[in-house]
C-alpha cells in the first residue's frame, strides 16, 4: 500500500535519522582524527577535520620494534591472523561435525549434551580464566598461539553448534537418504551434500569465530605476556595503560585493528542476525 | 512418522576420522608444548640474545656485587660448584645446602623478596637477622596479591633470570613457572651495596616414589574392562570377573586418593608426552585442599561405571559401539568442550567452595557463599556488599536493555518506512557501532570522557556547563558506562527488529486501514504484539550479554569511584586478580552469576513458549 | 530384473511396533503399488526395501540375494523421494551423474548414460540449471532420470507425483507406466491415491495398520475386496456399507434391518442371526421411482443432497440403514427432496461379516 506523506513529516523523519547518525558518527570520527592528527592527548575540539595531517601515528604503530629490535606489529598482526585463522578452521571444524551428530543422530545423551552446549555458555567465561590459565600453564600452552586457538575455539564452539544445528535441521533428511542409495558413504553425505549445502551457515560460523578471536581482549591479556606473543587487542591496550596513554597511537592502532574485521562484518552482518536469533536461545 | 533412526553399517570411516582428529588435537596440544619448550632451548643456545637479556636483567645487580665486593662476582651457588663467589657467601650457601638436605642456593636481590614476588608464596624466612622480617611465612602486604597472572609471570620469568646467571639448564627449569619446586628465603646477607637474601631452591634430594601413570591406567582400565567383559561369561565366572573389576577399581581410587596429595604434589615435573599427559593429570592440583577435591571427582567418576557396573556401565558400552558413528562426530568437538570449557567450569565451581590463601587451597564448604550472601560484614551500601552490587548490575542490565530495545525500536520503526529515501545509507552507517570491536569502543569512550581533553566534556563546555569529573561520583561514572554501552549496543536491536519487522504481514496493516485503525492504534495492537516473539529472544540474549559486560565496564569506569561502578562479574575478576587473589570468592561470585542467569533464562524461555503458543 | 522378497518382515521403531509379520512377494518386472491411508506402514516398508529403515526382524531378499544389511547403495537400487530430493547445490547434470560419479563410472560412459536419459525425458536444454531453476514437473523428471541413469534392478517411488497438480500428475503417471513398459524393471510404487494404484499397477498391495488387507489385481481389488477396508479404499465414491441381519426368509435366507429387506444374494456363506456388512458401490445402486414394481426395492428414503456433475450425479438418499450414496449416468432422475426407492442388483453386492469384516464371498473353484 502506498501513501503519501507530507513533506513535512519526511522533513522531520530525515532530520531525526541524521542527528541520531551524526551522534553515532561522532565518536568514530574524533578517533579517526585522531589518528591524523598530532600529539598524544585528545584535543580540545569537537571538530572531526584534522587540523594537521599526519601519518606519524600510523607509523609509529606499524613500525614498533621491541628492544631486540624485531618488528613488533608485524609480530602481532601475524599473532592475531594467526590465531584468529586457526580458531576459525578449528571451530567450524569441529563445530559442523557436533552440530550434524545433534541434528541428525539420536543417541543418548544428546539432550543432555545439548543442554550443557547452551548452560556452560552461561557462566562467565572472564572466570573461566582462572582454571583456564592453570590448564594451559600444565599443558605449557601459555604464550603460545595454540593455547590461544585452543581456547577461543572452544569457546566460540557452542554458539556455532546451536546456530549449525539450526542449519542443518532444515535440510532434507532426503537429500542425504538419495545421496545414500546414490552410492555415497555416510561421510560422504555430510561432505559432499550437507556441507555445500549450508555454505551460508557455515560462512556466518566461520565469521563469528574469526571476529571473537580477533576481537578477544581479556584472555589475550592473561595468558600472553611476552610482547612479541601479544596479539593486536592486548598491544592496543598498552597504549593506553595505567601510566602513560598514547591516544595517537591507539587512535592509529584502533583503526588498522578494525578495519579487516568490520569489512567482514559488514560482508555477513544479515546472516548473523538471523542466525544469532534463532540460534542463541531457542536452541 | 517416527524418528528415522538409521542403520550405522559399515561406517567405520566416520570412526577412523574422528579419532584421526582426536589424535590430531592431542597432536597439537603435544606439539604446542614441545615447540614451546623448543623454542626456549633455542633462546637458550642463543648466546647473544641470552646474554643481551641477561644482561640488562641482571646486569645490576652482578654490578652492586661487584662494586660493592670487589670482583666478587657471583651471585649463587650450586651444590658443589660455587664459582666467583665471596668465600664467606660460598661458605653460607654451602652450609646452608648442606644442613637443610637441598640440592641448589641462589641469591635473590633484597628489593626482589620485598615486592613478594608471587612464585614465592610458601615463602618462609627460616632465620633472619633483621628485626623487620619475623620468622615465619611472609604474609602478602597486598603487593603480591594485586598483581594479575601475566604481571606474575613476567616477574616470576624476571627473576628467573637472576637465576641464569649460574647455568643454562635454568632456563629448561624456568620453563615450567607453577611447577612443585619451592623456593625457600633462607637467610639475609648484608653486602655493602645492597641488602641479599639467600634463597634456597628447594629440589629435594630424593624423589618420592611416583604412582607411575601406566599402572594407573593399567588399573582403571582393567577395572572398567572386567565388569564390561563379564558380560560374555556366566556362572561363577562373571562373579568372580566382576568381584575382581571392582577389586581394582578400588585399588585405583586408592592409589588416587593417596597418590593426589603426596604425588601429585611432589613429582618432578617430567617432560615429554608423558609428561604432559601427568601434567594433565595435574592440572590445577597443587596440593592440599584442592587435590582432594579432585581425588573426590575422580571417585566420583569411577563411582558412576561401579554403581552400576551391570545396568548403566554395560548400557553405556553398548550404547558407545551402537552410536558409534554419532559419537565419532561428537568426539572431536567434545574432547575440546570437555578439557577447555568444561573442566574448568567444573573446576570452576569447586573453587567456589575453597578458600585460597598464599598458594594454599583451604577446604571451607558454603563459607564463600555464606560471606557473599551475607554481604561479608559490610553495609549494603558498601560497594564491596554483594547485594549493593547485585543492584547496580540488575540497573544496568535493565537500564542499558531498556535503552538498547527503545533506540534500535525506534530507529527500526522510523526505517521501516518503504518510501523513505536512503534508508540504506542509513542502516549501514548505524549498524557500525556493532562492527567496532567493543573493547575499542570502551577505550575510545573512556578518552571521550577523560576530564581535561574528553570531547564530552568539551562539549559541555560549548554548551556552557561545567566540567565534569565523570569518574569520581557514582552516578556520572555509572552513566559513562551506560552511555557507552547504549552505543555499542542498540543497533543489534535495530537490526533484529528490522528483521522481525519485515516478517509481518502487510495485509494486516491494509486490514486495519480499511477497518479506520490510526497510526497509533496500527503500532500498539498490530506492530508491538507481533513483535514480541521475534524480539524476546533478543532481548534475553541482550540482557546476559549486558550482565557479563565486562569490557566496558572494566575498561571505561574501572569500577570508579572506589568499586562502586563495578557489576558482579567485574567485581568477582577483582576478587580474583586484583584483590589478594580470592580464587575461591571469585568463583563463588562467578557461580552465583550462573544461577541468576540461569533462573532468569529458564525463566523467560517459559514466558518465550507461552507467548509463542498465544500467537500459534 | 529381480524378484523382490519380503518373509515375515517386522519393523518397531523403540517400544512402537509399526509392521507386524509382513509377507510380501513382488515378481520380477511386475510395477506393484503399496497404497494405504497415511500411517499404514505403505513408506515405511519402501524404505526398508531400499535400505533406508533397518529391518527389525525377518528377511528381505532382492532378486534372490538377503539384502537385510546391505547397505543401500549396494542393493542395486534406485528411489525416486516425494520432495524429489535433488541435489539443490550441483546442476541437473550432476545430480544425474552423481550416482555414477560415487560408483567410479568412466567419465565417458556418464555423459553418453546422462545424455540419453536427458534425452528420453526431454530434459537436454536443461543440464545446466539448478534444481531451483525448474518448474514442478520438470524437477520430476530429473528425479525420474536420476533414477532412470543408474540402470538398477529395482526402481522405488515414494509418492513421486503427489506434489504435482492433477493435470501433470496424469502425464507423469503415463510416463512411468511407458517407462515400465520400456524397460521392464521391477517397480515398487507406493502412493496414497488409489487413482494411480488403479491406472498403473500390475499388481496392488493394499495396507492398513502395519498389514497387507490384500494384494491382487486392480480390477481384482475392485471386483472381489476381501474386506471391508479395501472394499472401502477401492473405488471412488465410495462404497456404500450397511448394517443389515441374516435371517430365514421362505427357504432361503434374507438380509433386513429396520426398514431394510433384501433376498440374500448367492454365492456367500452366511448363518441364520450372523451380522452382516451389505457393501454396494453408488454406480450399482438402482434409483427406482414410485412406478416401479415393488419387488426390487430394498428399501425408501428421501434425497438429502443432490450433486449434478453433467456426466454424472451424485445423490446422497437417507433411509432407515443410514445414507446411501447413489450414482447416475447423465445428469440423474431424481432432485433434492424425492422420496425414492433403491434397488440393489443381486449380482454387484458384497457382504462382510460383521464382526471380522472379512468378505463372506464362496472361494471360486
Amino acid at each position: 500500500m502506498i501513501r503519501r506523506r507530507s513533506p513535512v513529516r519526511t522533513a522531520l523523519v530525515h532530520a531525526l535519522l541524521i542527528t541520531v547518525t551524526v551522534v553515532t558518527l561522532f565518536p568514530v570520527a574524533l578517533v579517526v582524527r585522531k589518528s591524523l592528527s598530532p600529539g598524544n592527548e585528545f584535543e580540545l575540539s569537537l571538530n572531526p577535520i584534522p587540523p594537521k595531517v599526519t601519518t606519524e601515528h600510523y607509523r609509529a604503530v606499524l613500525s614498533a620494534r621491541d628492544f631486540s629490535g624485531s618488528w613488533l606489529f608485524g609480530r602481532q598482526l601475524y599473532n592475531s591472523f594467526v590465531v584468529a585463522l586457526l580458531t576459525t578452521i578449528l571451530g567450524v571444524f569441529l563445530a559442523s561435525t557436533a552440530a550434524y551428530a545433534f541434528s541428525r543422530f539420536r543417541f543418548p545423551g544428546r539432550r543432555f549434551g545439548m543442554m550443557i552446549f547452551l548452560v556452560v555458555q552461561m557462566f562467565p567465561a572472564t572466570l573461566l580464566m582462572i582454571p583456564l590459565y592453570v590448564i594451559l600453564d600444565k599443558l605449557g600452552l601459555l604464550d603460545t598461539v595454540a593455547g590461544l586457538v585452543l581456547v577461543y575455539s572452544t569457546t566460540a564452539i557452542p554458539f556455532c553448534v546451536f546456530m549449525l544445528k539450526g542449519y542443518f535441521d532444515t535440510i532434507p533428511r532426503e537429500l542425504e537418504e538419495a545421496a545414500w542409495i546414490d552410492g555415497a558413504s555416510r561421510f560422504g553425505m555430510f561432505w559432499r551434500v550437507v556441507l555445500p549445502l549450508s555454505k551460508p551457515a557455515l560462512a556466518v560460523t566461520a565469521l563469528f569465530s574469526f571476529m571473537t578471536a580477533w576481537n578477544e581482549y581479556i584472555l589475550a591479556e592473561t595468558f600472553l605476556s611476552n610482547e612479541a606473543s601479544y596479539t593486536l587487542p592486548v598491544m592496543l591496550k598498552h597504549y593506553v595503560g595505567d601510566k602513560s596513554a598514547n591516544w595517537g597511537a591507539f587512535a592509529a592502532g584502533a583503526i588498522l585493528v578494525s578495519m579487516p574485521v568490520m569489512a567482514l562484518f559488514y560482508m555477513l552482518q544479515k546472516a548473523l542476525v538471523s542466525g544469532l536469533t534463532a540460534g542463541g536461545v531457542k536452541g | 512418522m517416527l524418528s528415522r533412526a538409521r542403520p550405522h553399517r559399515a561406517s567405520l570411516r566416520g570412526v577412523v576420522y574422528a579419532w584421526l582428529l582426536g589424535a590430531a588435537l592431542l597432536g597439537v596440544l603435544t606439539l604446542g608444548g614441545m615447540v614451546r619448550q623448543r623454542n626456549l632451548a633455542f633462546k637458550a643456545s642463543n648466546e647473544r640474545l641470552a646474554r643481551d637479556r641477561l644482561e640488562s636483567m641482571v646486569g645490576p645487580v652482578r654490578e652492586s656485587i661487584m662494586q660493592g665486593q670487589q670482583g666478587q662476582a657471583a651471585a649463587s651457588a650450586s651444590t658443589g660448584s660455587v664459582r666467583g663467589a665471596t668465600p664467606r657467601l660460598r661458605e653460607l650457601l654451602r652450609a646452608e645446602v648442606a644442613r637443610r638436605d637441598v640440592s641448589q642456593a641462589v641469591l635473590l636481590r633484597s628489593d626482589a623478596v620485598g615486592s613478594s614476588l608471587p612464585f614465592l608464596r610458601d615463602v618462609r624466612v627460616v632465620a633472619s637477622g633483621d628485626s623487620s622480617l619475623p620468622p615465619g611465612p611472609i604474609r602478602g602486604k597486598g603487593r603480591a596479591a594485586s598483581l594479575s597472572p601475566a604481571r606474575a609471570k613476567e616477574l616470576y620469568d624476571w627473576s628467573g633470570r637472576v637465576m641464569e646467571l649460574r647455568s643454562r639448564t635454568d632456563l629448561r627449569w624456568i620453563a615450567r613457572p607453577g611447577a612443585p619446586e619451592r623456593i625457600e628465603v633462607g637467610r639475609r646477607i648484608s653486602l655493602s651495596r645492597g641488602e641479599f637474601i639467600l634463597g634456597l631452591r628447594l629440589l629435594p634430594v630424593a624423589r618420592p616414589v611416583a604412582v607411575p601413570v601406566w599402572l594407573l591406567l593399567l588399573l582403571l582400565l582393567g577395572g572398567l574392562a572386567l565388569p564390561l567383559g563379564s558380560r560374555l561369561v556366566t556362572g561363577a565366572w562373571r562373579w568372580l570377573a566382576s568381584a575382581a573389576g571392582m577389586a581394582l577399581m578400588a585399588g585405583a581410587c586408592g592409589v588416587l586418593l593417596a597418590g593426589y596429595g603426596s604425588w601429585a604434589a611432589r613429582a618432578p615435573a617430567t617432560t615429554g608426552a608423558l609428561g604432559l599427559l601427568s601434567a594433565g593429570l595435574r592440572a590445577g592440583v597443587p596440593s592440599g585442599g584442592l587435590g582432594y577435591l579432585w581425588a573426590l571427582c575422580s571417585l566420583v567418576a569411577l563411582a558412576i561405571p561401579l554403581l552400576g557396573w551391570r545396568g548403566t556401565g554395560h548400557r553405556a558400552a553398548r550404547g558407545l559401539v551402537e552410536h558409534r558413528v554419532a559419537a565419532a562426530y561428537v568426539l572431536p568437538a567434545g574432547l575440546g568442550m570437555l578439557v577447555l570449557v568444561l573442566v574448568p567450569f567444573v573446576v570452576g565451581i569447586g573453587l567456589g567452595f575453597f578458600n585460597h590463601c598464599e598458594g594454599h587451597f583451604e577446604y571451607v564448604g558454603l563459607a564463600n557463599f555464606t560471606d557473599i550472601l551475607s554481604g561479608g560484614g559490610t553495609s549494603i551500601s558498601d560497594p564491596l556488599n554483594f547485594w549493593f552490587t547485585l543492584g547496580v548490575t540488575l540497573l544496568w542490565t535493565s537500564l542499558n536493555v531498556l535503552l538498547h530495545l527503545s533506540i534500535g525500536l525506534a530507529l527500526a520503526l522510523l526505517l521501516k518506512d518503504p518510501l523513505l529515501r536512503g534508508k540504506g545509507v542509513y542502516r549501514v552507517l548505524l549498524i557500525l557501532p556493532w562492527a567496532v570491536p567493543n573493547y575499542i569502543t570502551a577505550l575510545m569512550w573512556k578518552g571521550m570522557f577523560h576530564q581535561q581533553f574528553g570531547a564530552v566534556n568539551q562539549l559541555l563546555g560549548l554548551l556552557g556547563m561545567e566540567k565534569v569529573s565523570w569518574f569520581s561520583h557514582f552516578w556520572t561514572s555509572f552513566t559513562a558506562n551506560v552511555v557507552t554501552n547504549t552505543w555499542l549496543g542498540f543497533p543489534f536491536m535495530m537490526v533484529v527488529t528490522l528483521g522481525a519487522l519485515q516478517s509481518i504481514p502487510k495485509d494486516l496493516y491494509e486490514a486495519a486501514e480499511v477497518d479506520g485503525a490510526s497510526r497509533w492504534y496500527q503500532l500498539t495492537r498490530i506492530t508491538l504484539p507481533l513483535l514480541k516473539p521475534a524480539l524476546l529472544p533478543a532481548v534475553i540474549l541482550g540482557s546476559i550479554w549486558t550482565f557479563n559486560m565486562f569490557n566496558v565496564i572494566y575498561l571505561v569506569s574501572s569500577g570508579e569511584p572506589a568499586g562502586s561502578t563495578d557489576i558482579l562479574i567485574t567485581e568477582a575478576y577483582r576478587w580474583a586478580f586484583i584483590r589478594h587473589e580470592r580464587y575461591g570468592l571469585a568463583a563463588a561470585y562467578a557461580t552465583l552469576i550462573f544461577l541468576i542467569l540461569l533462573g532468569y533464562s529458564l525463566l523467560t524461555n517459559r514466558v518465550a513458549k507461552g507467548a509463542e503458543e498465544t500467537f500459534k | 530384473m529381480a524378484e523382490v522378497k519380503l518373509e515375515n518382515v517386522k519393523k518397531s521403531f523403540g517400544e512402537v511396533t509399526v509392521i507386524e509379520h509382513l509377507d510380501l512377494t513382488i515378481g520380477s518386472g511386475e510395477l506393484a503399488v503399496l497404497v494405504g491411508p497415511s500411517g499404514c506402514g505403505k513408506s515405511t516398508t519402501l524404505r526398508m526395501i531400499a535400505g533406508l529403515e533397518e529391518i527389525t526382524e525377518g528377511t528381505l531378499s532382492i532378486g534372490g540375494r538377503v539384502v537385510n544389511h546391505v547397505p543401500p547403495k549396494d542393493r542395486d537400487i534406485a528411489m525416486v523421494f516425494q520432495s524429489y530430493a535433488l541435489y539443490p547445490h550441483m546442476t541437473i547434470f550432476k545430480n544425474l551423474a552423481f550416482g555414477l560419479m560415487l560408483r567410479k563410472t568412466p567419465a565417458a560412459e556418464i555423459h553418453s548414460r546422462v545424455n540419453d536419459v536427458a534425452q528420453m525425458l526431454g530434459l537436454e536444454k536443461l543440464l545446466d540449471r539448478k534444481p531451483k531453476q525448474l518448474s514442478g514437473g520438470q524437477r520430476q523428471r530429473v528425479a525420474m532420470g536420476r533414477a532412470i541413469v543408474r540402470r538398477p534392478k529395482v526402481f522405488l517411488f515414494d509418492e513421486p507425483l503427489s506434489n504435482l497438480d492433477a493435470k501433470l500428475r496424469a502425464q507423469m503417471r503415463r510416463e512411468i507406466a511407458r517407462l515400465h513398459r520400456e524397460k521392464g524393471t521391477t517397480m515398487i510404487y507406493v502412493t496414497h491415491d488409489q487413482v494411480e494404484a488403479m491406472t498403473l499397477a500390475d499388481v496392488i498391495v493394499v495396507m492398513h495398520r502395519g498389514r497387507i488387507m490384500q494384494q491382487g489385481s486392480p480390477l481384482e481389488l475392485f471386483d472381489r475386496p476381501a474386506n471391508r477396508f479395501v472394499a472401502e479404499f477401492i473405488g471412488s465414491p465410495q462404497m456404500n456399507i450397511l448394517h443389515v441381519t441374516a435371517v430365514a426368509s421362505g427357504d432361503g435366507l434374507a438380509l433386513e434391518a429396520d426398514g431394510f429387506s433384501l433376498p440374500a444374494p448367492g454365492g456367500f456363506r452366511l448363518e441364520r442371526g450372523q451380522r452382516v456388512l451389505l457393501g454396494v458401490r453408488p454406480a450399482d445402486v438402482m434409483m427406482l421411482g414410485a412406478d416401479r414394481s415393488e419387488e426390487v426395492a430394498a428399501c425408501e428414503g428421501e434425497v438429502d443432497v443432490s450433486e449434478p456433475m453433467g456426466a454424472e450425479a451424485l445423490s446422497a438418499v437417507t433411509t432407515p440403514v443410514g445414507s446411501v450414496v447413489v450414482r447416475e449416468p447423465g445428469h440423474g432422475s431424481v432432485a433434492l427432496g424425492d422420496r425414492v426407492r433403491l434397488g440393489f442388483p443381486a449380482d454387484r453386492l458384497h457382504l462382510f461379516d460383521g464382526e471380522t469384516e472379512v468378505s463372506l464371498r464362496e472361494e471360486e473353484s
